[in-house]
């Protein structure tokens, strides 16, 4: 598998102000790709730079080996792209706006984003300036769904969704990787992430902080202890040697009053070694994105 | 794909196009009519106590005294400045920053389309209606001179003597108003260079609208601007008017290039050639000593400065960083 997006220290200033921070990303053909981070951190800016909407101060960006700044045509007949709060012609009607992507796109096709639409429950008839922000999203949505580029670049596709339907738009990103499509999804919304994607990276003040593989994050137990007086015994003895010279086990926090430990893989065959554990309270949970990204977030 | 483009341009040009269009067309025709109800030799004292002001006219107040001046001055109605100015600055304002500030280029812009097809295929589609607007006030214009009658008073009837060649006036027949078609006085083919200056006046405010908007990220704004400069080179061009000392502000407003009543005077009357782009004069009225500037040179002025806008424009918009939606 090659890389479909190779952005190499990219730097945008506006200003003083600096968007992009040495940005860089690699993003897996096929893969479905979570962009994660505060607001402000950059992912929105870092998008509009590979499409070649905002030139970078610095740095380069390559999207199937074509260059984001000097191919940016060639680049976005690749790419479906779905801004955050898409904004459509308020004069059209929705199978109008339909027609015009399909037509406008030589990965857009109008049956297909009907069956799209369909699928939403999108009322098509109606015109775009009458339709509620939740029913553009939707229209977006199906133009940018149905297309059958290389690669879907979705900022924050489900805002202003209705769980039912950010369900199924999150089943449409699953059927577009399925069909060979590389998703990179931007969102707040941390348990989609978790839900969808493959890879994930955090990001802030225009750095990447963090790259992981949301699938071993899901794999990944942490563990809570409160020791007793005598647990420097049990953490030096032989046993525990070859345990903590692992890399399933990463250790967090290590203090008199608190031991949190991530075991990465299979718990079962720790479980003995942790009931060892001279603790008061013993507390084992999935590790959850929520951790990881708070733990980057304070840490950064 | 561009074939898209170009109808959702269409589509988005229509109304405001019919709208102006029908305008334009009724227009100049119910102007002629009301102007072919009158005798125009019975508005000479009310033109003589307008003498002191004769500086601001681009001719002779005299010129209005007949119906070719008159209708031509079709060309100086505010009606017909505000619908060609209003369709020019809403074409031209909407292109980028209108796209940019309803959200919508950031769609347009996701297709693999230029920057450069984009604004392409908007300027196609917005000159083809202002000339379709344009070629709607001639119409107008053919229409009224073309569908209407006049009073003209007859010259005393009179007898020449056989032999002496001597005309006699009898003072036995009275003069007598006879109706006359309006196209045996005038010619509608005299307001064409007029048409095109009107056409050359849009297309340099739909360049400058185009410069402006190119940059911008709100429409209002570059609205804002345009008129702004627009009311600039009129205040100007009053000033370069009023006194001998300040003629030389002239060639700094717009307004000096757009001349459709000088043209139909002197097309009419001092025999300028239709289409020519000078003439030499021992007194022109122009900048350059010893040529005096024909009807196509002024609207080539106007429509090369608003070229000149439409590519600076164009660049501007190929190179710069389109804002997010707001």
């Amino acid at each position: 598998m090659t890389d479909i997006i190779v952005a190499d220290e990219l730097f945008k200033n506006y200003g003083t102000f600096r968007a992009l921070d040495g940005c860089s990303l690699r993003v897996l053909q096929g893969s479905v790709f979570g962009l994660l981070g505060p607001n402000g951190a950059g992912k929105t800016t870092l998008i509009r730079s590979l499409l070649g909407f905002i030139k970078p101060t610095g740095g380069s960006a390559k999207i199937l080996d074509l260059d984001c700044m000097k191919q940016s045509v060639l680049v976005r007949s690749q790419v479906a792209y779905l801004p955050a709060e898409a904004k459509l012609f308020g004069m059209m009607r929705g199978y109008g706006v339909l027609d015009f992507f399909a037509a406008m796109n030589p990965n857009g096709s109008r049956e297909r984003a009907a069956a799209v639409a369909k699928r939403l429950d999108l009322d098509l008839s109606r015109r775009v300036a009458f339709m509620s922000t939740g029913m553009r999203q939707k229209l977006a949505i199906a133009c940018v769904l149905s297309s059958r580029a290389s690669l879907l670049i979705l900022d924050e596709p489900t805002a202003n969704l209705d769980p039912n339907v950010r369900m199924e738009v999150l089943e449409l990103v699953r059927q577009s990787q399925k069909d060979g499509a590389t998703v990179l999804f931007s969102s707040h919304v941390l348990s989609e992430i978790e839900d969808v994607c493959d890879m994930a990276t955090i990001m802030q003040r225009g750095k990447v902080i963090t790259t992981f593989d949301v699938s071993e994050m899901r794999a990944t137990h942490r563990v809570i202890g409160v020791p007793k007086q005598n647990w420097t015994e049990w953490w030096n003895r032989d046993s525990s040697k070859p345990i903590l010279a692992t890399n399933d086990v990463k250790i967090i926090e290590k203090t008199e009053s608190r031991i949190v430990l991530d075991i990465v893989g299979p718990i079962q065959s720790h479980l003995r070694w942790l009931s060892e554990m001279p603790s008061e309270h013993l507390r084992i949970e999935p590790v959850g994105l929520r951790s990881v990204y708070e733990s980057c977030c304070a840490s950064s | 794909m561009l074939r898209v483009l170009l109808k959702k341009y269409l589509l988005e040009t229509v109304p405001l196009l019919l709208a102006c269009g029908s305008v334009l067309i009724l227009f100049p025709w119910v102007r002629i009519w009301t102007v072919s109800q009158f005798e125009l030799s019975g508005f000479a004292p009310l033109i003589e106590q307008f003498k002191a002001f004769e500086k601001f006219s681009p001719v002779p107040l005299a010129q209005f005294l007949t119906y070719e001046g008159i209708i031509g001055l079709t060309f100086a109605e505010p009606v017909v400045l505000l619908c060609v100015l209003t369709y020019c600055i809403a074409r031209g304002s909407d292109v980028v920053s209108g796209e940019v500030g309803r959200g919508t280029m950031e769609m347009l812009l996701a297709q693999p389309l230029s920057r450069f097809k984009l604004i392409a295929m908007h300027g196609i589609v917005s000159v083809a209606g202002l000339l379709l607007l344009c070629a709607a006030v001639w119409t107008g214009l053919y229409a009224g001179i073309n569908t209407n009658s006049t009073l003209v008073k007859q010259s005393q009837a009179s007898l020449t003597l056989p032999g002496f060649n001597w005309s006699i006036t009898n003072p036995l027949v009275s003069p007598e108003d006879v109706i006359t078609p309006l196209n045996t006085l005038v010619s509608s083919n005299l307001y064409i260079p007029s048409t095109i200056n009107l056409f050359a006046l849009g297309y340099f405010v739909f360049g400058l609208s185009v410069l402006m908007s190119s940059w911008d990220q709100y429409r209002w704004r570059t609205i804002g601007l345009v008129i702004g400069t627009y009311v600039a080179n009129l205040l100007l061009f009053i000033l370069a008017k009023s006194t001998p000392s300040t003629r030389f502000l002239m060639p700094y407003s717009f307004f000096a290039a757009y001349q459709p009543d000088w043209m139909v005077q002197a097309i009419g009357q001092d025999d300028m050639p239709m289409f020519a782009w000078y003439r030499l004069s021992e007194n022109p009225k122009n900048w350059i000593s010893g040529i005096e500037l024909g009807p196509i040179a002024y609207s080539a002025i106007l429509i090369i400065i608003g070229s000149i806008a439409y590519a600076i424009g164009t660049y501007i918009f190929c190179r710069r960083d389109l804002p997010a939606p707001t």
